[in-house]
């Protein structure tokens, strides 16, 4: 095997997989490679760890000779972007286990597996797919996935959980403290029902796909598992198998306090506010008065903090008390100028509203006497 | 540069010298243009509406003008004399406590030039007759902590290891014109209340109050006085210094420096070159100069309760019981200290000898014996696999934080598969919880432990003998 391609191109594209590479030890060494051959003139990048694969296609590759190759991909990756020139030449041994990676002036001679081992990854399926917005898809699931949980002992909340309805998409996350979710349209031409649990880790793979190219964007969801398509490549993964809690409850709730606030400036407060806290006391209180929020922390080491900033007021003035994390999570992930805030009472969920139909829902804290 | 950067940079300068947590205020000054101003004390920051306030406590105030004093206890020989309490046919026969090494030497023993870390064998060569003893850690935290509660009735703030303590006394020189009295008199009632000695040392900072109660030793007391520093601290060996070890010592024999005074003539440059950054903590400190403070550890880093069974047991029963009956007595101790637990660890050993830990982050911190007792038992389930009897069986609190009285609220039940069918409901639920652990610690610090038995320790009744303060369980488990 050999071909010559773009430095940038190739760096790209191995960087968009490394997600899918084992981090801890593996039983299998080949799951720590890529798998790299060619296909039709076009250069297939592929890694694998059963739970989830993901191919790549690049185009923009002059294929000198067919074959296949194995390499490590941490090292290959981190080797390509360290080359300064822009077009390297990758050349495999006589024996297929290794490669000769070129470029001016510098030569590696990487050894690597054979690529036989490889287990393949299987080809998209017939079903039909869905037709999404790439932008939207991408922007939705950046901010629903914040709030997914990363204990593994609620193992069925450590992903994005995708229900289709027809022509609608929902996504939604939970930690159990906070509460993600957001709904938009795709083209669904069949029109069934579905929902699956996506991990979180095939979520940040996805992200970093999407953030690359624009071309059209295309899934399939089912129970077997999920698979995305994105013009030049495709994700297959496993699904969580598990019942996602019923969120729907939380989220159909009275609204009885509304405030509008401009997000740059509610976002620097939250963060001075959390300075001033520690693990001890991650907690400030929220009071939304007439024209005005105030923000208060308080902690016998640190300090007191008293942060006031203007807002907009709809309804009775109301005291909060949150983990400011939480809310600084939620307001990096928006991007509008102006956000909303919505409660019930002190002992019910808030609810940050975005743009559209996003809503992030923070669980309060409460005293624990009454 | 922007105003706020600007006065950023200012004032750390001036924050700086009043020793205030400056990267914390910087990033402060970063999102807003301020305004400082210092009304009474308080440092006060505002941003260009006035609406944004910080204030910070004026303990930079109050440094400045303290007289500053430091009273060391280190209790004397502390291992050896606890055992030589407890078993009065060991008094004034050479005593040692520990395993392999020796852990702590009676000074009958350190006659025979018996000392800490001697290796056993070589002890026995020196004194045939030493009675050489396993320790019993419990015991010793017994006895300490019951002397460090006479300390801090004297002290605003107290610093304790195992066997000694730093009393801050910075600040007290209204109160205790002549602390020297007061040393006294916490030595004299650590001696009737215990039977145990101390030695005290007083002096303007940890370092030399250290050096001043181990001039002293043993059952001494002495205060080195701002005159008469310079001349205690110039005619030590180098070895006295804290911070010097045997190594270091060796390191400064070879340059013919012996005593601090020699120590002195090395500029700072040179110990820097020597010993990296311990060298210019040593520079200042064989001048007289420590400027660590005393800090009171308020919180405790972990609470650790254990026990052997009577006879090993593989009944499932019994040792939840035992598992149930310690968890509550250490989060009993949680709730009396204002703790929560982030982490719960549980410790099982086999009969065989094998041991077997697991330590998980709870999903909220917690004080409260069922919540506590769901996460022992599911590690309890997950390490006891072996089909061998049970020996010994503990538990540990760890990632202790403070009460705060809040809780945060959860979206999800305790199995966090369902939603809260009503978020008040739960939290009613919760509450009522908590009222009655509350109501069952208030009986039982008037009643006993044992007035009201609970939970899996049910499985214990007419297994293990009672009393008034629980379980007589066959190793203590009220200290450790």
């Amino acid at each position: 095997m050999k071909f010559r391609c773009d430095k940038s191109e190739l760096a790209d594209g191995l960087g968009s997989l490394l997600g899918i590479i084992p981090t801890t030890q593996t039983s299998k060494p080949i799951f720590l490679d890529f798998h790299l051959r060619t296909s039709n003139n076009t250069l297939l990048v592929e890694a694998t760890d059963l739970d989830m694969g993901a191919r790549i296609r690049l185009d923009r590759v002059d294929i000198l000779e067919e074959g296949q190759l194995a390499l490590h991909a941490v090292r290959l990756h981190s080797l390509i972007r360290e080359i300064p020139d822009k077009s390297l030449t990758i050349e495999s041994f006589p024996s297929q286990r290794g490669a000769t990676v070129k470029a001016a002036g510098f030569e590696f001679k990487l050894l690597g597996e054979d690529p036989m081992e490889f287990p393949s990854i299987p080809e998209s399926s017939g079903d039909t797919l869905i037709l999404a917005s790439r932008e939207r898809f991408s922007q939705m699931l950046r901010r629903v996935a914040v709030a997914a949980s990363r204990d593994m002992a609620r193992f069925q909340l450590t992903g994005v959980f995708f229900e289709l309805d027809g022509e609608k998409l929902t996504m939604t996350a939970t930690d159990g403290k906070r509460l993600t979710n957001d709904c938009m349209t795709v083209n669904n031409p069949s029109g069934h029902v579905s929902s699956a649990i996506v991990p979180n880790r095939v979520v940040d793979v996805l992200l970093k796909i999407l953030s690359q190219g624009t071309e059209e964007f295309s899934f399939v969801l089912g129970d077997s598992g999920f698979q995305a398509n994105f013009g030049r490549g495709e994700v297959l993964a496993k699904v969580i198998q598990g019942t996602y809690p019923d969120y729907r409850p939380a989220i159909a709730d009275v609204v009885k306090v509304r405030v509008t606030a401009k997000r740059t400036d509610f976002l620097a407060a939250a963060r001075s506010a959390a300075l001033m806290t520690d693990k001890n006391t991650a907690t400030v209180l929220f009071r939304f008065e007439e024209g005005r929020a105030v923000l208060m922390t308080q902690d016998s080491q640190i300090g007191e903090s008293r942060i006031e900033i203007p807002v907009r007021i709809e309804g009775n003035p109301i005291e909060v008390r949150y983990n400011p994390t939480y809310f600084i999570d939620a307001l990096r992930c928006l991007t509008e100028d102006e956000i909303c805030l919505e409660f019930a009472d002190p002992e019910r969920p808030g609810a940050l509203r975005g743009e559209q139909n996003y809503r992030h829902l923070v669980m309060p804290l409460v005293t624990a006497r009454s | 540069m922007g105003i706020g950067s600007r006065l950023a940079v200012e004032h750390k300068r001036v924050l700086g010298a009043a020793r205030l947590p400056v990267t914390l205020l910087t990033t402060i000054f970063g999102s807003f243009q301020l305004s400082l101003s210092f009304p009474c004390g308080f440092f006060k920051v505002a941003n260009r509406l006035g609406g944004s306030l910080i204030h910070l406590p004026p303990r930079w105030f109050l440094e400045v003008f303290m007289l500053p004093c430091i009273l060391h206890v280190d209790m004397d020989a502390f291992f050896a004399s606890v055992e030589q309490l407890r078993n009065p046919r060991l008094r004034g026969k050479p005593v040692a406590v520990g395993s392999g090494v020796i852990a702590s030497a009676s000074y009958e023993a350190r006659s025979f030039g018996l000392q800490a870390g001697m290796p056993l064998q070589r002890a026995r060569q020196l004194c045939p007759e030493v009675r050489i003893l396993q320790g019993h850690a419990a015991i010793y935290r017994c006895f300490s902590e019951r002397i460090f509660v006479i300390c801090a009735e004297y002290s605003p703030a107290l610093e304790i290891y195992l066997d000694e303590a730093y009393c801050d006394w910075n600040g007290t020189e209204r109160l205790y014109p002549n602390p020297e009295v007061v040393a006294a008199e916490i030595r004299r009632r650590v001696e009737e209340e215990t039977g145990l000695t101390v030695t005290a040392g007083i002096g303007r900072n940890r370092m030399l109050a250290k050096m001043a109660s181990k001039s002293a030793k043993p059952n001494g007391l002495r205060r080195i006085c701002a005159e008469e520093e310079d001349n205690f601290i110039r005619g030590l060996p180098v070895s006295r210094l804290p911070g010097v070890g045997p190594r270091t010592e060796r390191l400064f024999q070879r340059l013919n420096i012996h005593t601090i005074e020699e120590m002195r003539l090395l500029s700072r440059e040179s110990l820097r070159a020597m010993l990296g950054v311990p060298g210019l903590i040593l520079f200042d400190r064989c001048r007289g100069l420590d400027t660590q403070p005393v800090s009171a550890r308020e919180v405790p880093r972990s609470i650790q309760r254990e026990t052997s069974f009577h006879k090993a047991t593989t009944d499932r029963e019994t040792i939840e019981g035992t598992l149930y009956y310690l968890t509550e007595r250490a989060a009993n101790t949680a709730r009396q200290l204002r703790l929560k637990a982030r982490q719960l660890g549980v410790k099982i050993c086999y009969q065989d000898g094998e041991e077997e830990r697991s330590i998980r982050k709870l999903s909220e911190p917690t004080s409260l014996d069922p919540d506590l007792f769901v996460a022992a038992a599911a590690i309890l389930r997950m390490l006891f696999t072996r089909r061998v009897a049970l020996h010994r069986v503990g538990v540990l609190l760890a990632g202790l934080v403070t009460e705060d009285g809040l809780e945060q609220l959860s979206l999800f039940d305790d199995t966090g598969t369902s939603l809260q069918p009503n978020p008040e409901d739960a939290l009613v639920t919760r509450r009522r919880k908590r009222r009655l652990i509350e109501s069952l610690d208030a009986i039982r610090k008037r009643y006993g432990h044992a007035s009201v038995v609970c939970g899996q320790s049910l499985n214990l009744l007419g297994k293990l003998e009672q009393d008034d303060h629980g379980f007589i369980l066959r190793t203590s488990s009220l200290t450790q």
